[in-house]
């Protein structure tokens, strides 16, 4: 049986080994690897990267809880070097990986006097805003970096959050409405002029029909107008639903462009 | 006119009212609900094996109408259910394909997650 160090009582646990299981993609092996080499070779500069890099892995394992309890190591030692700042940097990546977008703000506000995260996070933060669709925050966050930071990002970002602020919206109340009074109006009123025309032959059809049937075929009739009623009632809320993917729709859009077009994004700066 | 007004404020208001209701766990009448839901869920499973199976003509959009309809009633309550597959019934026409997009196998992808969950943000921002 081997025992913890290895075939011979050599060490396995080299960055090396590491490094190459973290390119095969085997990250989580990756992540053992770097932190038994951290463990092994305790307390110098080589163990802060070793962490570094072991919060690197489980990061792509997207093991986010796991990679910021490890990246804590690097900035716990007291250190306030360009590691550190990355590392830092990489824990509010990881609240904003996990959608903790207030948490990703506070993180950066409190960073505000480091020096060597300052600005990326102020970035980070922006992006926090921008996702969760608080423009005119994101806009002036962004403002407040130098238009030239990150590969002209945050100039290019300003722009966008600017376009952000006047997508065209639509207003499930008033779809929902229109559709009641006309049906398929709201489905136009959000451009879908060819459900719009379905939904009102449809409706119109089933209850013009139980009306003309009415005195010939009454249980035909009410058939019909119970069918009319479903249809018209599904007109409703497909146009209330349809209005709010409306919504959803632009601000995905928006930011699919931002992610595609920006030249840098928040989880490409400290990609060690 | 004053009828037009009060129709749309009642109809409007239902929305809402049907949008508003939790899933059937959680609601009050959480028994009748699910009876209501299980129903449904055995007559359209019956149309996909009885009928659906039969027609060469297969759904363009997917999920099917049948099986978008048997996922809203599963996950959220009946009468909501019952509009959503009312309306994927109708916007299952020649224009669906302006305004979904396709999949490999060429169909029109149009999940109920749009519609449930369309105002709720994504967790995950990669």
């Amino acid at each position: 049986m081997l025992n913890a160090a290895g075939p011979g009582g050599l060490s396995s646990a080299t960055p090396g080994f590491a490094e190459k299981l973290d390119s095969l993609g085997e990250y989580d092996r990756a992540a053992v690897e770097y932190l038994r080499f951290a463990y092994e070779n305790p307390g110098g500069e080589k163990a802060r990267w070793a962490f570094f890099r072991a919060g690197r892995s489980l990061e792509r394992a997207n093991k986010f809880e796991q990679a910021a309890a490890v990246y804590n190591e690097v900035t716990s030692s007291g250190v306030a070097d360009s590691l550190a700042g990355a590392a830092c940097y990489r824990i509010a990546l990881t609240y904003f990986s996990r959608g903790r977008l207030n948490d990703v703000i506070a993180y950066a506000d409190d960073a505000r006097f480091d020096t060597t995260c300052a600005d990326p996070l102020n970035y980070l933060a922006a992006w926090a805003y921008f996702f969760g669709r608080d423009y005119p925050a994101a806009e002036s966050t962004f403002f407040l970096l130098e238009p030239e930071s990150f590969d002209s990002s945050a100039g290019f970002m300003v722009t966008v959050s600017e376009k952000g602020q006047y997508l065209p919206r639509r207003s499930p109340f008033l779809a929902a409405s229109m559709s009641a009074l006309l049906p398929g109006a709201g489905k136009a009123y959000c451009g879908r002029w060819g459900d719009a025309l379905v939904n009102l032959v449809a409706v119109a059809g089933m209850l013009g029909g139980a009306y003309a049937l009415w005195e010939d075929d009454r249980s035909f009739a009410v058939g019909l107008a119970i069918s009319g009623g479903i249809f018209y009632g599904g007109n409703i809320y497909g146009s209330y639903v349809g209005a709010r993917w409306f919504n959803e729709e632009k601000h995905r859009e928006l930011y699919r462009y931002a992610r595609e077009r920006v030249p840098k994004r928040p989880e490409e700066l400290y990609d060690y | 006119m004053r009828l037009i007004i009060i129709i749309t404020i009642t109809c409007s208001s239902i929305v809402f009212a049907v949008d508003s209701l939790e899933t059937p766990d959680t609601l009050v009448s959480a028994r009748k609900a699910n009876t209501l839901s299980v129903c449904a869920s055995i007559l359209l499973k019956g149309y996909k094996k009885g009928i659906s199976n039969l027609e060469t003509h297969e759904c363009p959009m997917t999920p099917s109408c049948s099986e978008f309809a048997l996922e809203a009633f599963r996950r959220t309550n009946p009468l909501k259910a019952l509009f959503l597959a009312v309306d994927r019934l109708t916007r299952d026409n020649s224009f669906a394909k302006y305004y979904y997009p396709k999949n490999e196998k060429g169909k029109l992808v149009d999940p109920l997650d749009r519609y449930i969950k369309c105002d709720k943000k994504p967790r995950r921002y990669y």
